[in-house]
């Protein structure tokens, strides 16, 4: 096992360092705040309050009282973009002042952007006037009236919001980010696409500087049902701890070549070692398969050069019993196994966030952190030690079968 | 983390399209500049400003055979559906049966998901209106499904596409609205370069030619509205021209390593050079005045293939038939070619096909290669009032014969993200 301690590594030119992180989630709106809270072991999960959610019968862990933002956007088109709009911005903005970027540091069109970005749902009450005033007396459609009057009652640039990547445009803008770019969805395997997407546009010289992480779903009626009508919100079985739930998040890491961090005096929080990524369904559909998840793991580890023995930290996606078992499987050699932890278990499920926050989370803490136990994957309880970050390996994984993993190796925290 | 450059070639290529159930009658029916729009017979559009589409027979999707996928089926959007049909003969073309190890190969997607229907809005207000929402009554009603929900999420496509052709590498769907489909080719590129995966079905599709699709592109006025007949309405670079026509489609390439193409004997039908892409920055509704963000995708293609400028022998123009776009498109090809802008044929196969939306970069990258394979430049139709802003080789009406090794094919999404694929005969 390696111990942290700058520099780490040999500094060569294609390597790819972390310089900046951002995140906010249930547990807090700045990464100070939510290392904080998540080493007091406190959990962001709540009822839910905006709507009538007493048919879902589950908790949810909402971003709250998030600091207004300026933009040169309409209020109305910034509501349209909902919360992910907000959540881009908060990460960003954080991200880039860790990382001491100011304007005009960096060429608009050497800044790439990537993000892997949670699904955009429609207000149904954004639509519903409009539906009403074209109900027929029987009570369908009168499709007529819909057109003639009933779209007139719609927001006219309500179908911008309704595209994942508009908020995103509208963060490019904001920050001046002209460079290489794509967006990712929806799920935390986009997260860690975007990452991976980054650290290529860095080492291959297309980039100077890059944004890559991810944004989860706002928690809405349409979310909740479709988590809900895939499972994702029920325990494992066998778990006695509480039942899963959806959170929102947002998270966003400053990439730079290792090279020229290093030049500019920058504070190097890991540098990136490697990737992963495979796609299978589980046998019944409702989630990526065991061995698609250790495919994903087993790639990374290749790409990276090292083997399950060096890994002192596994950030767990979900709460979904093939990823850990997956885990046990890869890890349990016999060896010092790997920390385990379950960040989900304090944020919820943060889909395309995930990644992102678990990688800020884990580089943010304090060395020598003790990680509260409840934090930990079930396997791992009564295991709780003082550790502290060496290689950190990241999962981010769909329902639908898609699997990433990304392997980074870290500098102690600030 | 290891990278390393490798030539990626296609093997394998298939679109459908309102003037094709194929790839092949595609090219065809556009080599003789038939148009595919029509007034819309999918849903009534009384009332609109514009009640012109481009439409996929229904006649020309497959449906789910093998018992093993109708649970996949009640999943799958008509996007999806678009997909599996370009995509199916894309696979065919290139033999993909014969690969060994499934986990080389990937599937990289450009598709936002299903719209909902008018009716299903109706069906969520009787069981969410106001502040309560009863799920459990909403699965009930048996007029909604609940599949709905995994119909809209582009992920569940990219999904089931891994399934239908057993694909275990490298999985990811990319939403960056009309510059979607060539991002996903561009992805793939980079997947197959650092050796992520030998192998990856790349490209897009959309399906908005239904009510809440449809009414949204109304309601930013994007839509064509002038037009003596469906067929005239699509006119880039025209001077006639006031807006987009929305139609549906597919469109796949096979993309892959070119060691691993020539080790199993694979036919190689072309070569993606290079892609880039930029984000224009601007405003969320305008493009930007100058073209920086074309410009810059254009540029970046090029130095991703190490071709100069003066290597591009045709353009495949996003040409959207917009005023916006098509003038800011030639000024940034303008800008690209310098002294030689005038020299280089650049036309847009959205003046017959329509836009596609996530799947115009896929489908006109596929055209790309097929041009270039039969010496033949797809014409712009429609094209009958010069734009004094627009004075480009654009093609008009006929198509060409010209023998060309090196294009560039253009992609620009609503809020400002570009792509712009740089494409070649393939050359040992």
């Amino acid at each position: 096992m390696k111990t942290a301690g700058l520099p780490l590594f040999p500094v060569a030119s294609d390597q790819v360092a972390i310089t900046g992180l951002g995140a906010v989630c249930s547990l807090g709106n700045s990464l100070p705040e939510i290392v904080s809270s998540f080493l007091a072991g406190k959990s962001g999960a709540a009822e839910i309050t905006g709507f009538d959610a007493s048919g879902f019968g589950c908790l949810a862990a909402p971003v709250k009282n998030l600091a207004p933002f300026k933009t040169d956007i309409s209020s109305q088109l910034a509501l349209t973009m909902g919360k992910h709009l907000a959540l881009l911005m908060s990460s960003v903005g954080e991200a880039l002042r860790s990382a001491s970027i100011g304007q005009g540091m960096f060429a608009p069109g050497d800044c790439a952007f990537f993000a892997g970005m949670g699904m955009v749902d429609y207000h149904v009450e954004d639509l519903l006037p409009a539906v009403v005033k074209s109900l027929h007396p029987d009570a369908g459609i009168d499709y007529d009236s819909f057109f003639l009057r009933g779209s007139q009652e719609i927001y006219p640039l309500w179908p911008l919001g309704m595209l994942n990547n508009v908020a995103f445009c509208q963060a490019s803008i904001h920050f001046g980010l002209a460079g290489e770019n794509a967006v990712f969805c929806p799920h935390a395997d986009s997260g860690v696409r975007a990452v991976y997407e980054a650290a290529c546009a860095l080492r291959e010289g297309r980039a100077k500087m890059a944004l890559a992480g991810g944004i989860g779903e706002e928690i809405t009626p349409l979310g909740l049902a479709r988590a809900k009508l895939k499972n994702l919100l029920v325990p494992p079985p066998g778990n006695v701890a509480p039942p899963p739930f959806l959170g929102e998040a947002g998270a966003m890491l400053v990439l730079e070549p290792l090279s020229t961090a290093v030049e500019r005096g920058a504070h190097i929080y890991a540098r990136i070692s490697g990737f992963g990524f495979s796609c299978e369904r589980s046998e019944d559909g409702r989630f990526a398969s065991t061995q698609a998840i250790s495919s994903a793991m087993r790639a990374a580890l290749s790409d990276a050069g090292i083997s399950p023995e060096d890994i002192d930290l596994v950030m767990l996606a979900t709460s979904h019993e093939n990823e850990l078992e997956a885990v046990l499987n890869l890890f349990d050699t016999g060896a010092l196994p790997p920390v385990i932890v379950a960040a989900s278990a304090a944020v919820g499920e943060t889909l395309a966030a995930g990644p992102a926050l678990s990688c800020a989370l884990a580089l943010s803490m304090p060395d020598r952190a003790r990680l509260p136990e409840i934090f930990l994957a079930p396997s791992r309880k009564g295991a709780s030690r003082d550790f502290t970050i060496g290689r950190l390996l990241l999962n981010g994984i769909s329902c639908e079968g898609g699997c990433g993993a990304m392997i980074f190796e870290g500098a102690n925290g600030p | 983390m290891q990278t390393n450059s490798r030539r990626v070639v296609v093997t394998g290529y298939g679109m459908i399209t309102p003037i094709g159930k194929n790839s092949g009658e595609t090219f065809e029916n556009a080599r003789n500049g038939v148009s595919g729009i029509d007034y819309i017979s999918s849903f009534e559009t009384g009332g609109l400003p514009c009640r012109i589409g481009g439409q996929v027979s229904d006649s020309w999707l497959g449906g789910f055979q093998s018992k093993r996928l109708q649970g996949i089926e009640k999943c799958s959007s008509r996007g999806l559906k678009l997909m599996m049909a370009a995509a199916s003969e894309a696979v065919e073309m290139a033999r993909l049966g014969s690969i060994e190890d499934r986990g080389t190969i990937g599937v990289s997607l450009g598709y936002h998901g299903e719209n909902p229907s008018v009716e299903d809005l109706v069906r969520l207000y009787r069981h969410a209106g106001g502040d309560h929402w009863d799920i459990d009554g909403l699965t009930r009603d048996s007029a909604y499904s609940f599949f709905n929900f995994f119909r809209r999420k582009p992920d569940v496509a990219t999904s089931i596409l891994q399934i239908l052709f057993d694909c275990k590498g490298p999985g990811f769907s990319v939403v960056s609205a009309c510059a979607a489909g060539a991002q996903a080719i561009g992805e793939a590129l980079g997947t197959i370069r650092s050796g992520k995966a030998e192998v990856v079905i790349a490209g897009g599709c959309e399906s908005n030619v239904n009510f809440m699709g449809f009414v949204g592109f109304v309601l930013i006025r994007a839509l064509a509205e002038k037009y003596s007949s469906p067929d005239k309405a699509s006119r880039p670079f025209d001077r006639k021209r006031n807006g987009f026509v929305m139609s549906e489609g597919a469109g796949a390439l096979i993309l892959e390593a070119l060691g691993h193409a020539e080790a199993r004997g694979a036919t190689i039908l072309g070569e993606v050079l290079g892609y880039g892409s930029s984000a224009d920055a601007f405003r969320i509704t305008d493009i930007h005045p100058k073209g920086d963000g074309a410009f810059f995708a254009m540029q970046k293609a090029l130095a991703d293939a190490g071709l100069p400028a003066a290597a591009i022998e045709y353009i495949n123009a996003h040409g959207t038939s917009t005023i916006q776009n098509d003038q800011i498109e030639t000024l940034a090809i303008k800008r690209v070619l310098g002294e030689r802008a005038n020299l280089v044929p650049v036309s847009s196969n959205k003046s017959m096909i329509g836009h596609t939306i996530a799947a115009g970069g896929a489908i006109e990258a596929g055209l790309t290669l097929m041009g270039m394979n039969g010496s033949t430049l797809l014409p712009t139709i429609n094209y009958e009032f010069p734009d004094p802003k627009c004075v480009l080789d654009y093609v008009p009406n006929i198509a060409r014969s010209l023998e060309h090794g090196i294009a560039i094919s253009n992609s620009f999404g609503f809020g400002g993200q570009n792509a712009c694929l740089c494409l070649g005969k393939f050359r040992k």
